[in-house]
């Protein structure tokens, strides 16, 4: 044998179910004196020069451990063989400790040691990298406390190498590791990292459980050598970064390496109950809230003692005996058990896992919040996805109550480009991707997203407990439900608006379909929040709601949101853009569908062009009638007139409604009408519809002027009374902006809803105390 | 003993085996499950499940359009699934879901995306060239008419009706 040319690797294994089942040490002990003890002897007499040995943290732990120490020498006493005597002698020279003798020869430089993962886990398996930390840097954490001395190597079992173990290893100033592979090559990674190829075929030593994965990587010689052969010959052998500094590397196919799965190719049907609860365990490590610090080791411990590769071995006969494990991790990791004693814990028998109060939490999410109340809002839309006002809604109270001190999360839509998670004005906003968003049938599409919010939501839970679920509009009816079922706690929902109202009744079965889901929403619900009185008489009228079980909580205003300075730049942009003439602008904003009534403004805009009264009327919003207004326009030459310029942001809606003479919400129908308080907060008359909340908050003549539903006529004579009595549009202009500021402010309604959920809350309470 | 919270998790897992062979499982709440029965008002038993495995190779999967896909019928109880005989260098997704009597698929669950990569040894070349694919359309584009409160229709004398 050419030694120049050899490696001598040797896998220190320590079979972790030895741990739990308290088997018979003997044959253990048989190993230590027939294999590792002549080993470590050869190493002292240095007849055994440049052997690396790999060691786990839980064989470290084994070398370590004093009533292991002693038991094994009180075992050696009974024998009198020369091996035994020989095991004896060398245990009492080094004081009863074998770790002691390790620590000196890898300290002198008489052998290599180098640790692996924490329990030996397959790492190709894992999908998180908090669990990947867990079983590489703790171990490497572990090593070094041991020894008192950085390692160089890591030893991944089955050579399994991937771009996170790159990564990791490389963080950790690892200079080589050994691979898979079928060349006999060394080769770099692509983060500098040397890999060993291992094994080449017939190198491998299948021996025992002690010295399972023994092996020899012979790079260039032809001879094999099993470490029996070794211990009769020893030799002297070349320390990994001694070979590799005088070898060539092949930098270009490195990434070839990655992926290499060889541990995955053992899962069977048999088995495959270990991968399922690896992966599992991780996922829920991933989610979990540590609310009692004090089990977080236990909890890390109990998953590193689950991943360990040990189990796969033999699976079957030791099925029961995993299960009643992952029995103990799923009872360490639920939030009402933080009992340490009991008698099934882990903790009593795993002193030799590793020092525990040690681990330090890779990824410690504590998210506990404490005062106020914890408020989950569910609705479709929040800013910047901006339809209708149901998202201006949840936008300015859900910072109000965030203000007041609660602590608010909202779940709503995914707008591709903005992040899945920020936290806007203290709201904790989750933004939640559907599985199919572009699902064409309606009700799916909608189901796609409550099944998407619902998941989030229950993942929520694990880290933050609620104290109410509000939702906002059917849209979120089954995710709202889930969760208020699974927190157990009331589902108080706010309703902007219904079916019926939206089409002036109910038409066909899709909309039927909606008014049973905003039926069963309300009878779910602990409490109705409506925005007007108009909208609670008709939730009497349409679902028979009993009146004490709706509380009205008007939509508030933030003029900081709406009265900005006057843009000069992008007001021109915005004259650019849409080639405005210089006639008074007519404004108005909202979802371009019926009921919003902007057909009213063509009819308008036709009579006004006949009585040549020069005005342009501009409504911003998209909806599924936009195009169609836009081909009327067309076809009635009315393009100086009317205006339909799409969606626009909130920036441009300030700039619009400052350069504007006055604005008009003809709706139809019409629960609130947030839009006509931003309107009279930007200080300009305002023209309403008489119908649902714009008549609560629009007195005629004084706040604004008002009109009948519908009638073109009527809204034509507001029109022209605004353009010709400038001096009363001004008044009113003033009254509206007095009443809108004052009447309306986001912090008392905050109050307000906070009160309620509050009172809910007690209710309940009561509710789950008595049911106990 | 405290409930099954493992059992509990909404997760979907896949790992590859070898360059042909995925492993995925997956399982539902309890909340789940009741809320998917009531939506589709059949009990979890006699629902449709099945399991869609999509070949993304190449693009950006957004739920519906994919190179290949193909459809495996679940039982209720099955929480495990070996894909055999799959194409090596692709990318593979797999939706749990359930599927109705005209074939159109809903998405429960999700795994991560899998990578099939060849055994040999070999460069792995990263230029994916799933462009050259002719996309399968499973379900068309954004409605505009959905995206708001109700199902709204674009035709106005429609509409117009309602209000007479």
């Amino acid at each position: 044998m050419n030694s120049d040319d050899c490696i001598l690797l040797t896998y220190m294994h320590y079979p972790l179910l030895h741990v739990l089942q308290a088997e018979n040490e003997y044959p253990l002990f048989e190993q230590v004196t027939n294999e590792f003890i002549p080993f470590l002897d050869q190493i002292e007499s240095k007849k055994l020069i440049g052997a690396t040995a790999v060691m786990s943290c839980v064989f470290l732990n084994v070398l370590n451990d004093k009533e292991f120490n002693a038991r094994y020498a009180q075992y050696l006493h009974q024998f009198s063989s020369r091996q035994h005597q020989k095991a004896l002698t060398f245990l009492k020279k080094w004081d009863g400790s074998l770790f002691s003798a390790c620590k000196y020869f890898f300290q002198h430089d008489m052998m290599e040691c180098i640790p692996t993962t924490v329990t030996n886990a397959f790492v190709s398996i894992l999908k998180t990298e908090q669990t990947l930390n867990l079983q590489i840097t703790e171990a490497i954490r572990v090593f070094q406390q041991f020894f008192e001395k950085k390692p160089v190597g890591f030893f991944i079992q089955q050579g399994e190498y991937t771009h996170q173990v790159d990564m990791l290893l490389k963080s950790h100033e690892m200079r080589y590791t050994f691979v898979k592979s079928s060349t006999d090559e060394l080769k770099k990674s692509p983060a500098g990292i040397i890999l060993f190829p291992y094994p080449k075929q017939g190198k491998q030593v299948e021996e025992g459980t002690m010295n399972k994965a023994s092996a020899v990587l012979d790079l260039k010689a032809k001879d094999t050598l099993g470490f029996q052969r070794m211990q009769a010959a020893s030799g002297t052998f070349q320390y990994p970064l001694d070979y590799a500094r005088n070898i060539q590397f092949h930098q270009n196919e490195t990434l070839a390496l990655y992926g290499a799965t060889k541990s995955a190719e053992f899962v069977s049907e048999n088995n495959q109950l270990f991968i399922s609860t690896v992966q599992k365990t991780e996922a829920m490590l991933d989610v979990i809230d540590f609310k009692h610090p004090s089990v977080v080791n236990a909890i890390y411990r109990q998953w590193l003692l689950l991943s360990s590769s040990d189990w796969l071995y033999n699976f079957k006969k030791v099925r029961d005996e995993y299960e009643r494990q992952v029995k103990l991790f799923d009872f360490l990791c639920h939030e009402e058990n933080p009992r340490m004693d009991s008698e099934d814990s882990f903790l009593s028998g795993s002193s030799f896992l590793y020092p525990a109060k040690e681990i330090e939490p890779a990824a410690l999410s504590v998210n506990q919040y404490k005062g106020g109340l914890s408020i989950l809002m569910l609705a479709w839309e929040f800013p910047p996805l901006v339809i209708g006002g149901l998202a201006r809604h949840v936008f300015d109270l859900s910072r109000a109550l965030a203000k007041a001190g609660h602590h608010v999360s909202v779940l709503t839509t995914y707008v591709e480009g903005l992040p899945e998670y920020e936290r806007l004005y203290g709201v904790h906003v989750y933004r939640v991707k559907s599985l199919q968003p572009h699902h064409p049938d309606f009700l799916t599409w909608v189901n796609s997203l409550n099944v998407a919010m619902a998941l989030r939501g229950l993942q929520l839970g694990y880290k933050l407990s609620f104290d109410v679920i509000h939702a906002h509009d059917w849209l979120v009816a089954s995710a709202a439900k889930c969760l208020a079922d699974k927190t157990d706690r009331p589902l108080i929902t706010t309703i902007h608006a219904t079916e019926h109202g939206r089409n002036n009744g109910i038409h066909n079965d899709m909309q039927q379909k909606i008014h049973l889901q905003e039926e069963e929403l309300i009878r779910q619900s602990s409490s109705i929040i409506v925005c007007s009185d108009y909208m609670k008489k008709e939730l009497i009228t349409l679902f028979h709601v009993e009146q004490d079980k709706i509380a009205i909580f008007p939509n508030g205003i933030d003029k900081q949101l709406v009265v900005d300075a006057v843009n000069e730049r992008l007001k021109e942009s915005l004259q650019k853009k849409y080639n405005f003439r210089k006639a008074p602008i007519i404004f108005s904003i909202g979802r371009i569908v019926y009921e919003k009534g902007f057909q009213l403004f063509i009819e308008a805009a036709e009579l006004f062009k006949k009585k040549q009264i020069d005005v342009q009327f501009v409504v911003a919003g998209k909806g599924p009638l936009l195009h169609e207004f836009r081909t009327q326009v067309s076809e009635k030459e009315l393009d100086k007139y009317v205006y339909f310029i799409g969606y626009i942001t909130d920036n441009e809606r300030n700039q619009l409604l400052q350069a504007c003479k006055m604005v008009v919400f003809p709706s139809l129908y019409e629960p609130f009408g947030i839009v006509a308080l931003e309107g009279m907060v930007a200080k300009k008359p305002t023209i309403v519809a008489d119908t649902g909340g714009l008549s609560d908050i629009v007195s005629h003549f004084d706040t604004g002027l008002t009109f009948a539903r519908g009638d073109t006529f009527e809204l034509i004579n507001c029109i022209e009374f605004l353009l010709k009595n400038e001096k009363t549009a001004a008044k009113i202009s003033e009254n509206g902006y007095r009443k809108a500021t004052t009447m309306f402010s986001w912090e008392k309604i905050a109050i307000d809803t906070s009160k309620l959920f509050q009172h809910h809350i007690c209710q309940d309470k009561k509710r789950r105390e008595a049911k106990n | 003993m405290a409930p099954n919270l493992i059992q509990n998790l909404n997760v979907c897992i896949a790992t590859q085996l070898d360059s042909s062979r995925i492993y995925v499982h997956w399982s539902f709440s309890e909340h789940i499950r009741e809320m998917v029965e009531s939506m589709f008002s059949t009990r979890w038993k006699e629902l449709n499940l099945a399991m869609c495995t999509y070949d993304i190779t190449g693009l950006h999967f957004n739920g519906h359009e994919s190179n290949r896909y193909y459809m495996k019928s679940l039982t209720a109880h099955q929480d495990f699934m070996f894909m055999n005989s799959l194409e090596s260098e692709r990318t593979y997704v797999m939706d749990i879901g359930i599927q109705d009597k005209e074939g159109s698929f809903f998405s429960l669950l999700r795994s991560n995306p899998v990578y099939l990569m060849k055994e040999q040894h070999e460069q792995v070349n990263v230029t994916s060239l799933g462009w050259m694919y002719e996309p399968v359309k499973v379900h068309q584009g954004v409605q505009n008419e959905f995206s708001t409160y109700s199902l709204y229709s674009n035709d106005l004398e429609q509409v117009k009706k309602q209000y007479e």
